[in-house]
């Protein structure tokens, strides 16, 4: 990757990602994003939930309304505002996302650090368990799960923490096998510091960066996962604005009414986009050994 | 070798028996489908009656028993809703769903391959630029929703392709490209960074300097060389598929076990569920145990313990 100025290696992580292309834009993106949902209330033009069927299936740019109001991105079978919709719609991706990745980066590093800590057997049956999880249709699982229990949003979030601990568990446990028989570690147990405080003191500040760098592809992954599921009606239930229930929706009027699928679709792809680029320019800035 | 082999069979037999009870408990945990099957205003008489004839009065030990038995017997009971066995249900779809998976793999290898060598000799090129621009934004388009869009364009706009149902060879256009997108995204990316590191290596500096023909530095020396990561997605990739499609064959009315899975579920078409979850896990463990092999054979490091 090619940067715009030299870089100085007293810079932060932060300055140093700005400075490539795809961390700029990555942050851009999610920051905005974010930003704009959280801020929903204040600037969405419309109520989300509020039908107006003397507008239905407008085009984007329609209006005014009687109290002066545009539908810049169009409005839905309801006559609900698209814009509006998806400003919420990607309030409810986010949740979702962020929970989830931190429910299982947390777990799932903490199983990692401990497998490789400890080693024996602890470390044979939690990775045994991953190996397990890996050969299973999560996908599928996931589906059964939601439609026979409930597609409340803590459930959703369950299944996508569930489904993707594993990763974090490996590369948690890769770096502390690392570290673990490192000088500086087997100097720290010399001088009788406890078994506790060289998890804290050593391992974890060397987990945290590829810890990070995963957290924000997975951030990714669960966005697309959560609008998947929302989509095939195993999610997220209407009326609640997700994206995958907007373009489902959207998906009966493709042919008179084409904003109505492909919008909620272009903002699940920038999120997605700008968390994997995040992710990539991490990976960069952390570990120079991949340039 | 064969202890390994036979190790991993039996593991995959577990993980079946493992997921179908979990299945199996998951959908009676949920509670009582009967009175879904029957019309409204039936008598609590008419839905006991259906519920003895189901099975479904007994305790559930009783009833997982009862369809372990029968499957041994290759009876997976019948549907609720389409009134035929499961198995015949199945025969029907699945052939469906093997016949798109292995188009879209195919589709995604063919594409790939050279997508991902020419990026990565050709650097900054207008190929590496494509290249880079497909994975990018396969690995962040979900796949229904690049279906939808193939469908608007080609379908709705243009009018050129049939955008659902099974027919002629036009109908899998679509299909095979929204489910393929994602792993020819994903393969292209690993190919061209696995090249870019293996380009580097002293010993294409070698094959260059002994004055071998270009063409056979990069395909026999770099591309050998920069293969097996590849290999491993691409193993990853046939699991990922028959995930996929689930979503595809829905977008696309695809008559597959996929859109048949999700019709079942939210139909709470019980042994239709479980047939599926039976099916798909099978091909899936099946598939992941024989790439599991395969690698063995292809890299001796790989120890067979």
């Amino acid at each position: 990757m090619k940067t715009l100025f030299p870089s100085k290696t007293k810079d932060t992580t932060l300055i140093r990602m700005l400075r490539r292309p795809k961390g700029f834009i990555g942050l851009t993106l999610v920051l905005s994003l974010a930003l704009a949902s959280l801020l929903a209330p204040f600037i969405a033009p419309h109520d989300p939930l509020k039908q107006n069927l003397r507008w239905r299936n407008s085009p984007p740019g329609s209006g005014p309304t009687p109290d002066g109001k545009y539908f810049l991105l169009g409005t839905d079978q309801l006559g609900r505002d698209m814009l509006t919709r998806i400003l919420y719609g990607v309030r409810v991706s986010i949740v979702v996302a962020l929970a989830a990745v931190f429910i299982s980066g947390i777990v799932g590093s903490v199983l990692g650090i401990v497998s490789g800590f400890l080693g024996g057997i602890v470390d044979t049956v939690i990775m045994r368990l991953v190996d397990i999880q890996l050969s299973l249709p999560l996908f599928l699982i996931a589906m059964v799960w939601i439609a026979f229990t409930s597609p409340s949003l803590a459930n959703i979030v369950a299944v996508i923490a569930i489904w993707t601990w594993t990763q974090y568990a490996r590369v948690a446990r890769a770096s502390t096998l690392s570290i673990r028989n490192m000088d500086f570690v087997e100097a720290a147990r010399a001088t009788g510091a406890s078994a506790l405080w060289i998890l804290f003191k050593h391992i974890r500040p060397n987990v945290i960066a590829p810890v990070i760098v995963i957290a924000s592809l997975q951030f990714g992954r669960a966005i697309i996962l959560e609008a998947t599921l929302s989509f095939l009606g195993v999610g997220l239930q209407p009326p609640t604005p997700a994206l995958g229930v907007m373009v489902a929706n959207g998906r009966q009027y493709i042919d008179t009414a084409w904003w109505q699928a492909t919008m909620p679709g272009v903002v699940i792809m920038l999120l997605a986009l700008g968390a994997n680029f995040l992710g990539d320019t991490l990976r960069d800035v952390w570990d120079p050994r991949l340039h | 070798m064969l202890a390994y082999i036979a190790k991993r069979i039996l593991q995959a037999l577990f993980v079946l028996f493992v997921l179908t009870a979990f299945v199996f408990s998951l959908l009676h945990l949920s509670g009582d489908p009967t009175a879904l099957l029957l019309p409204a205003d039936a008598t609590p008489e008419q839905i006991q009656q259906m519920r003895e004839w189901l099975g479904l009065d007994q305790p559930i030990v009783v009833q997982y028993i009862r369809y372990l038995a029968r499957l041994v017997h290759g009876d997976l009971g019948c549907s609720y809703r389409m009134n035929l066995p499961v198995l015949v249900i199945i025969r029907e779809f699945l052939p469906n769903t093997l016949l798109l998976g292995v188009f879209a793999i195919l589709f995604a290898t063919l594409l790939s391959l050279p997508l991902g060598v020419i990026a990565a000799v050709k650097r900054d090129s207008p190929v590496d630029f494509a290249a880079t621009l497909i994975a990018t934004l396969g690995q962040s388009m979900p796949t229904f929703w690049l279906a939808i869009l193939l469908i608007l364009a080609f379908g709705v706009k243009l009018r050129l392709l049939p955008v659902s149902g099974i027919g002629g060879w036009k109908h899998f256009i679509l299909p095979i490209i929204s489910l393929g997108w994602y792993s020819t995204a994903l393969l292209t990316r690993v190919l061209r960074s696995s090249m870019l590191e293996v380009l580097n290596a002293d010993y294409v500096m070698v094959a260059r300097s002994k004055g071998l023909h270009e063409a056979s530095v990069i395909l026999k020396h770099a591309l050998r060389n920069a293969s097996l990561p590849v290999i491993t997605v691409w193993g990853l990739q046939l699991g990922a598929v028959l995930m996929g499609s689930v979503a595809t064959e829905t977008v696309f009315a695809w008559p597959g076990i996929g859109r048949l899975t999700v019709e079942a579920v939210l139909g709470r078409d019980y042994p239709v569920v479980l047939g599926a979850v039976l099916v798909f896990g099978t091909l899936f463990v099946l598939l992941n145990t024989s790439v599991d092999l395969v690698y063995c054979l292809l890299d001796p490091r790989i120890s067979y313990t």
